[in-house]
């Protein structure tokens, strides 16, 4: 029984509700979609026109779908304020365009970027300042500012500074350098926030461009062709630009110890060695120059100017002679590597060796024995006709330490004179830098034999690295030299070696010799003259 | 120079503001509209307009002059007074024999066209011929959308977002409940789009949620759709971008589960557990007869002498 009555309750109680609800409930098939927060409902049942009137059924239709939507108005959270009661709205949902993109952050200043890296903060500054000679609080910039100094009568005149001066002009006018520049410096943050490409210094007008800013100006404008500028013309008197638009790294001041260590430890040990560089382009191409110009001339004076030149070629063929004799003493065995390459360098030094060393040659020539008929012989001609040598000169192939107190030591490239061949396999023989000894005849090879080995060798840069290969190649500048033995270029003592090739080396040079090599011939250096090897007797 | 750019800085405080009013913004106030006719208008269009135009009342702006344009073959001119008048919707209407009582429904992005929609008046009921009363201007409307073609056809999709942006008021917090009086009901049906516009009256009910009761107010507008210029794709995707700092931001190691508790975890550095001192209960102590059985085994950890 009671169970009964507490259902009949219940089932009483439901009716009521729906009853109280009736007016406000709606009946719809699919759910409509609300968007609360733009006030907004989506009706998305299927709209059927029956019998009635349009407009009446499009008035129900309305109702019922703003009765939905206002019930769900109805369930948010209301507060009070001032007499009225009002909904709290949500986030509209709906995604509808902008009406303008989003805003794009500035990108930080020069200065603010700087402000980050350091960790400087920014401190608020008090808007008045204290001023002295008011006695009053003003402000700190602005009108009637404190501490302004264009209100100073009196400005002291330095020790420094010139007494005709106007110095409050002066003030003006660096008050003004200061606004320009505030300007252009926020003008270029702006540029650099919107990534607006700005001619650099020097490039922009002015009123008065100096020399240098116009020259930049103009190399700026010519290498902006789309083949950098190089099929540009020039007027007439016109150099190159030197600047090639590398710009310099310069290193942080604090940093990598090692690294700058390092850097200090090369540098000194660049200046200790004191070895000049050799370009070899530039030599190069000076080199060509200079023969192309040799061979037009000799073209245009035939005959006659070529015998004048061939009464000069005694003395002044000692020059080479002389240096190469000078090379002989001194320092120990040099490289020939090292001696080669400071043709740039040597030249600084000829004019002022030129003397000295022929007067050494002169010394050393008095000096000499019959082995140096060589020179004599080899540099009376022009230099177009080979002579003979009557001594045997051989080339050491091999390395050879001394095993005895009479012994040579050999090392590959030497040329050695030899002077007996007493014994079987045991010959003795002289130096380039004037040593005699014995030394076996199985490290040396003859001259004439390694010259022919070394024919096909043409012009090579890496002529250089190559100590061996390099002295090969003395012998065609060698000759070269000696023809032109004018120019006192000092060591190219390549003077005793000809004449034993001869024939042999006339097609060998004519078979164009490299251009290095002439180089090479003329690059005198330093260690020559005082070097170790007397250039004469360096083989193939 | 309508842009706030560093080079030319504004030389009062007023125009500043006016600039940066101007400005684009994080997050954007409510759309203006420009109401204009076009070279040739009838009767209808100039009452349409003026009747849409008092809807929208203090966000739209009523230009009075014709202006010789075609907006769906050249809308420099469209965009020029929206630059000018930093208006990012508009309303176009015109009249010639081939497109009777047109009207032109546009938005703007970045002061160009994003959408335009060309609707044909077929029915039009003035705002005067109603006698009912009017709600009070700025109201914000509430807009119902029925039919499930505004869900399913691209183009009514894009004119329903269109008709929201439109007629929807400006972003509130909160809204008055008794304030709610405007409904603008729009019905796709065969074809036609039926604009009404009703005041609502809430009637006592039994319950808390009042029963609504409707009574046409406004102008009634029967549509039907002719041409659109409708922007791609990746237009209207890039368009609906909102800039990252407008996302809510997602506070960390909060979560909830189906019941709707919160939870949260609670990170600890490593702990002995052999020294953990947890709540000692006296009767769970080892006796000295125990003690005696379980030499053995492990020691016990010292337990604190409890005072």
């Amino acid at each position: 029984m009671a169970a009964s009555s507490v259902e009949e309750l219940l089932a009483k109680a439901e009716l009521d509700e729906a009853e109280k609800l009736k007016s406000i409930t709606v009946k719809k098939d699919l759910d409509l979609e609300f968007d609360v927060g733009n006030l907004l409902a989506c009706d998305s049942n299927r709209v059927e026109l029956r019998q009635q009137n349009r407009e009446e059924f499009l008035k129900a239709l309305a109702r019922d779908n703003t009765q939905l939507l206002i019930n769900e108005i109805w369930k948010l959270p209301t507060e009070r304020v001032e007499e009225a009661i009002v909904a709290k709205l949500p986030d509209p949902v709906t995604a509808l365009p902008r009406e303008k993109p989003p805003p794009k952050p500035r990108p930080p200043t020069k200065w603010e970027q700087f402000a980050k890296l350091k960790g400087i903060q920014k401190k608020k500054k008090t808007n008045l300042v204290w001023d002295e000679n008011a006695k009053e609080w003003r402000r700190r910039w602005g009108y009637k500012r404190a501490n302004d100094d264009t209100k100073d009568w009196l400005i002291e005149v330095p020790a420094t500074a010139d007494p005709n001066e106007d110095q409050f002009a002066k003030r003006v006018k660096a008050k003004k350098e200061r606004v320009a520049k505030n300007e252009l410096n926020r003008l270029k943050n702006i540029a650099r926030a919107q990534k607006i490409k700005i001619p650099g210094a020097g490039l922009t007008p002015k009123a008065q461009q100096s020399k240098d800013e116009l020259a930049l100006a103009e190399t700026v404008a010519k290498t902006s062709t789309a083949s950098v500028g190089r099929f540009q013309d020039r007027l007439p008197k016109e150099k190159p630009s030197k600047k090639k638009g590398q710009k310099r790294k310069f290193e942080p001041v604090i940093g990598n110890f090692s690294h700058e260590k390092q850097k200090q430890l090369d540098l000194l040990q660049i200046m200790d060695n004191k070895k000049p560089k050799l370009d070899v382009t530039k030599a190069v191409n000076k080199q060509m120059r200079e023969e192309d110009r040799e061979a037009a001339a000799a073209k245009y004076r035939k005959g006659a100017g070529k015998k004048g030149r061939k009464g000069n070629m005694p003395g002044k063929g000692r020059g080479p002679g002389g240096k190469g004799g000078k090379g002989g003493k001194g320092k120990g065995a040099r490289l020939c590597c090292s001696g080669l390459v400071s043709c740039i360098y040597f030249k600084a030094l000829q004019k002022k060796r030129h003397h000295h060393q022929i007067l050494k040659m002169q010394r050393i020539y008095m000096h000499t024995n019959e082995h140096f008929d060589v020179f004599t012989t080899v540099l009376a001609p022009q230099g177009r006709c080979q002579f003979i040598a009557e001594v045997e000169k051989m080339v050491a192939v091999h390395r050879y330490e001394p095993q005895w107190p009479d012994e040579l030591q050999l090392t590959p490239g030497d040329v050695i004179l030899v002077l007996s061949k007493h014994e079987e396999g045991r010959w003795f023989g002289r130096l380039v830098g004037g040593q005699r000894g014995y030394f076996p005849a199985s490290c040396v090879m003859e001259l004439s034999q390694a010259k022919k080995q070394i024919t096909s060798l043409r012009r090579t840069v890496s002529v250089l690295d190559d100590a061996g290969v390099r002295r090969r190649y003395q012998t065609g500048h060698v000759q070269q030299a000696l023809r032109r033995g004018s120019r006192a270029r000092g060591g190219a003592l390549d003077h005793g070696q000809t004449d034993s090739e001869g024939p042999d080396s006339a097609p060998h040079t004519q078979r164009s010799p490299s251009l290095l090599h002439r180089i090479l011939s003329k690059c005198r250096r330093k260690s020559q003259c005082q070097g170790a090897t007397n250039r004469a007797f360096e083989g193939d | 120079m309508t842009q706030l750019d560093g080079i030319t800085k504004p030389k009062t405080k007023r125009s500043k503001r006016f600039l940066e009013s101007r400005a684009p913004k994080l997050s954007e106030d409510l759309k203006t509209a420009m109401i204009m006719k076009g070279g040739n208008t009838s009767e209808t269009v100039t009452q349409a307009l003026k009747d849409v135009y008092s809807l929208k009342k203090p966000n739209a702006v009523l230009y009075k002059k014709k202006n010789i344009t075609r907006p769906f073959e050249d809308s420099t001119s469209l965009e020029f007074f929206s630059k000018k008048t930093d208006c990012s919707l508009f309303l176009f209407g015109s009249h010639n024999k081939k497109r009777p009582n047109n009207f032109i429904f546009g938005r703007m992005f970045d002061f160009h066209v994003l959408d335009m929609v060309e609707l044909g008046i077929e029915k039009y009921v003035p705002l005067k011929q109603f006698k009912a009363e009017t709600c009070p201007e700025g109201t914000k409307p509430m807009l119902v959308f029925a039919g499930e073609a505004f869900n399913v056809d691209s183009e009514l999709k894009r004119l329903k977002s269109l008709l929201i942006d439109f007629f929807r008021g400006p972003k509130v917090e909160g809204i008055r409940l008794a304030g709610l009086e405007h409904v603008l009901h729009f019905t796709a049906l065969d074809g036609k789009i039926y604009m009404r516009s009703y005041r609502c009256m809430l009637k006592k009910s039994g319950c808390r949620t009042p029963r609504i009761e409707l009574e046409e107010m406004g102008p009634s507008f029967d549509f039907v759709m002719r041409r659109t210029h409708l922007a791609s794709e990746q237009l209207y995707h890039l368009a609906l971008r909102q800039p990252k700092a407008l996302k809510p931001k997602k506070k960390k190691n909060i979560s909830h589960d189906a019941f709707g508790t919160k939870f949260g975890r609670v990170h600890m550095q490593k702990q002995d557990l052999t020294k953990l001192h947890t709540r000692k209960m006296k009767g769970l102590r080892k006796r000295r007869g125990d003690a005696a059985a379980s030499q053995d085994e492990v020691v016990a950890p010292k337990v604190l002498k409890e005072s």
